[in-house]
């Protein structure tokens, strides 16, 4: 090797430029990096998320991809956002892989014990692998949310924000929240049936209730 | 008269003066590119559509930084509120050879020259280049004319794309790079030529041709079973670095900051791309759905072409450059199923890039090259049997020559149609940022921003190629407080000086508060007396007392001081390497 003490300085020298540069880059422009990259990746939203039906999401593959894609990156640039756990969580659970979801779910909701989206996201998901006591437990308590504090809570949120923005203008929130707060409860309901915890006037109601077909359809 | 015109085309091989030759090589090279690139719209002093107004603010804010501002271009106030000017990859900045003449003839007059003088570099180069495979001197014009006009070099200085030209080097680069691997040493020029190109500017071509150099070391090293020519690449890397290492950090902080995502959309490109690209003769329609022509355009037409052919009967020993060609032409396939390259292309360039035929810059390179080999290969093949075949090939090289011209003259209708008055800079009007609306920007093409760089004036919405988020306020926005100003108090501001790296603020204030400046924050800039920088809802901004009377902004990055430092100790380096290898020969 000719004259290798030269040709080794010339690459120590390259080699130390770059990983001093790489750092200084890293250390200094990785927020703008990753805000840069969710605003130019952020997908349309056209779908409400978990608001609407999770069996019949009608999401393409490509669209999927994208939802997962971005919320993958806010988790990343946001590691203590829970809507960013949540909104995977809800994804995995559409696309069949639950176990995925649980512990995004779990995630969201270690972040984050009073949304009432997350912790009826996760009842719903517990209700469906037959925990349903623990799935009742979470139920009751998120219905003691008032939807007014949910609102406002999607509101101060910067991922909710996103989708009502994109969403279409014709979304009426309110009627989505309070059928949201509905669902809730018969799903209540039911996971306390099968819990066998209904208390004789619950299930008085439970067995009047018209709608558990529909709610049926809707979400399980 | 035949007998003449054999005796005249031999000549140029039985003379022994090959400098002669070489001069009037040269001499024909700077006459045909004169009359290729030199009437692209119009006159010298008039600028055309699509990419030339960028392009021309490109050549022009960092030449007026120089010749106005007498200082170094390292920051372009002047688009979307401001972004690192020597961080921007498509820039030319102050050591490239086409910046220089924009220098000296002014942007819109300098591009145009740099374009006549680029081309002259490349077919200079291929002319060389096949020397060094001891090719006959007809194949050497034929190598260097298919170089220096095709349609992709064509179409893309019509649409202002100056740095598709910086390809011209692309040659040399070649040449030295075959030379270092038998002698390690000229690695070092192919490595100072990988820097000019990209001191000059431009993405895809600076992409393209590490792509040409990985694949040709890794075919290579096959071939010869010789290993060490990853080491030789390496090298040649390192030296390339110490050439240009303090507009690579920059370039590598910019795109780390702004990466340019582009989802991987190109679309399935059909077969039939190949005969529209390189040998139909309609050169304007969009034959190919989805496609322009300005895109997929390649013509070099069906002697290069029937040329590059014959040499697949050559496989064995050029199966290298034909592979990289095949690399090459099958990328432009985009995401078709029977081409897996350009999605890897795609994630190795970070999303980056778009338009898989933009790969033909590569094609075009290889077919020029192989073309010529293949002529020489069948005129000594045939010339004693057949003495009339260099007569023949020179008839062909002429009908070639016309062709391209005949055929690619339409690409200037980019240009004329749209040509410009030149104005000179009016450094003296106080810098302003302004908003312009879609209906403005396009007025001219894709932008605005040269109209308004003439009136020092930057345009806060402009188009950059990066994804530049601007935070400034814009002087026709209601929310604009001028560009310097106080976030809180009452005080007294004024500005001393400006140019675009430098800004002296007079300053007076009752209490602590925060000066202002209405440029994007940057981590690059650092002020006199040092004080910490404040990010103001992404504008630059610092805490100011009572007892400060003036403060001086300047823009002066860690990664360009850090890449001067390895600059300069990888040229002891190589120095010593250099010295070292004299002393042992």
């Amino acid at each position: 090797m000719n004259n290798w003490p030269a040709r080794v300085i010339l690459f120590l020298v390259v080699m130390a430029g770059g990983i001093v540069s790489l750092q200084y880059t890293s250390g200094h422009f990785k927020s703008d990096r990753q805000i840069l990259i969710l605003n130019r990746t952020r997908p349309d939203f056209h779908h409400f998320l978990h608001i609407e039906k999770p069996r019949s999401h009608g999401l393409s593959r490509n669209t999927l991809k994208e939802y997962f894609d971005y919320f993958h990156l806010v988790t990343e640039a946001m590691p203590d956002n829970s809507d960013g756990m949540l909104m995977l969580g809800y994804l995995y659970e559409i696309t069949g892989h639950t176990p995925r979801a649980r512990v995004f779910l779990k995630a969201a909701h270690h972040l984050d014990p009073q949304f009432f989206f997350i912790e009826f996201n996760l009842a719903l998901l517990l209700f469906k692998q037959g925990e349903y006591a623990q799935s009742a437990a979470l139920l009751q308590k998120a219905l003691t949310i008032p939807p007014q504090e949910t609102l406002k809570r999607m509101m101060n949120s910067i991922v909710y924000r996103q989708i009502f923005a994109s969403a279409d203008n014709s979304l009426d929130i309110i009627v989505r929240l309070r059928q949201s707060y509905h669902d809730a409860y018969i799903l209540l309901l039911e996971s306390l049936a099968h819990s066998g915890h209904l208390n004789p006037a619950l299930e008085k109601e439970y067995q009047g209730e018209n709608l558990n077909a529909e709610v049926h359809a809707r979400i399980l | 008269m035949l007998k003449f015109m054999r005796v005249f085309c031999e000549l140029p091989e039985k003379t022994k003066n090959r400098s002669t030759f070489f001069i009037a090589a040269l001499g024909l090279f700077v006459l045909l590119a004169v009359l290729f690139y030199g009437p692209v719209d119009g006159d010298w002093q008039s600028y055309g559509t699509a990419d030339w107004d960028y392009s021309n603010f490109m050549h022009a804010v960092p030449a007026w930084s120089i010749k106005y501002f007498h200082e170094l271009p390292l920051w372009n106030p002047y688009v979307r509120g401001g972004c690192s000017l020597i961080g921007n990859p498509q820039n030319p900045s102050p050591f490239s050879l086409t910046f220089l003449l924009s220098l000296l003839a002014g942007p819109i007059a300098g591009v145009k020259l740099g374009n006549i003088l680029n081309a002259v570099v490349g077919m200079t180069g291929m002319y060389v280049l096949m020397g060094y495979f001891n090719t006959l001197w007809i194949a050497r014009i034929l190598a260097a004319v298919v170089l220096a006009f095709n349609g992709t070099v064509a179409y893309h200085i019509a649409q202002g794309n100056f740095m598709w030209m910086m390809a011209m080097y692309w040659p040399w680069m070649m040449l030295f790079f075959l030379k270092g691997l038998d002698k390690r040493l000229w690695m070092y020029p192919a490595a100072l030529m990988l820097s000019l190109q990209f001191w000059g500017g431009g993405t895809y071509p600076f992409a393209f041709v590490i792509w040409i150099f990985v694949l040709l070391t890794v075919f290579f090293a096959w071939r010869d079973k010789r290993a060490g020519y990853g080491l030789r690449l390496a090298e040649m890397i390192a030296a390339f670095v110490v050439f240009c290492a303090p507009r690579l950090f920059m370039v590598m902080e910019t795109l780390y900051r702004f990466p340019r995502v582009t989802l991987n959309d190109s679309s399935q490109v059909p077969w039939s791309v190949f005969y529209y690209a390189f040998l139909c003769q309609d050169q304007i329609h969009d034959h190919l759905p989805g496609l322009t022509v300005t895109e997929f355009s390649a013509y070099v037409g069906l002697i290069p072409c029937a040329l590059t052919v014959v040499l697949f009967f050559h496989w064995k020993k050029f199966w290298p450059y034909l592979c990289v060609l095949l690399f090459s032409l099958i990328m432009a396939l985009g995401n078709s199923p029977y081409s897996p390259f350009w999605p890897v292309f795609h994630a190795l360039g970070a999303g980056y890039f778009h338009f898989s035929t933009r790969s033909f810059l590569i094609s075009v390179f290889f077919v020029a090259f192989t073309g010529g080999l293949s002529l020489s290969y069948l005129i000594s093949r045939w010339r004693d049997k057949y003495p009339r075949v260099l007569l023949l090939a020179c008839v062909a090289v002429i009908f070639v020559m016309v062709n391209l011209f005949a055929v690619l003259s339409v690409t200037r209708k980019f240009t004329v149609t749209n040509a410009r008055p030149y104005e000179d800079f009016q450094p003296s009007i106080p810098f302003s940022q302004l908003d312009v609306t879609q209906s403005q920007e396009f007025r001219f093409g894709n932008s605005f921003m040269m109209d308004l760089l003439l009136r020092n004036t930057g345009t806060a919405n402009g188009y950059d190629a990066l994804p530049i988020e601007p935070h400034v306020h814009a002087k026709n926005s209601p929310m604009y407080r001028g560009e310097f100003y106080l976030q809180n108090g009452p005080g007294l501001l004024e500005l001393a000086s400006w140019s675009p790296n430098r800004w002296d603020v007079k300053i007076r204030v009752p209490h602590r508060d925060i000066l202002v400046v209405n440029q994007n924050f940057d981590f690059g800039w650092r002020t006199s007396p040092p004080k910490p920088l404040v990010n103001v809802n992404g504008v630059l901004g610092v805490e100011v007392t009572p007892e400060d009377s003036v403060i001086v902004f300047q823009y002066l990055p860690f990664n360009f001081i850090l890449g001067l430092w390895v600059s300069v100790l990888g040229l002891i380096a190589m120095a010593w390497d250099l010295g070292q290898a004299k002393r042992t020969k």
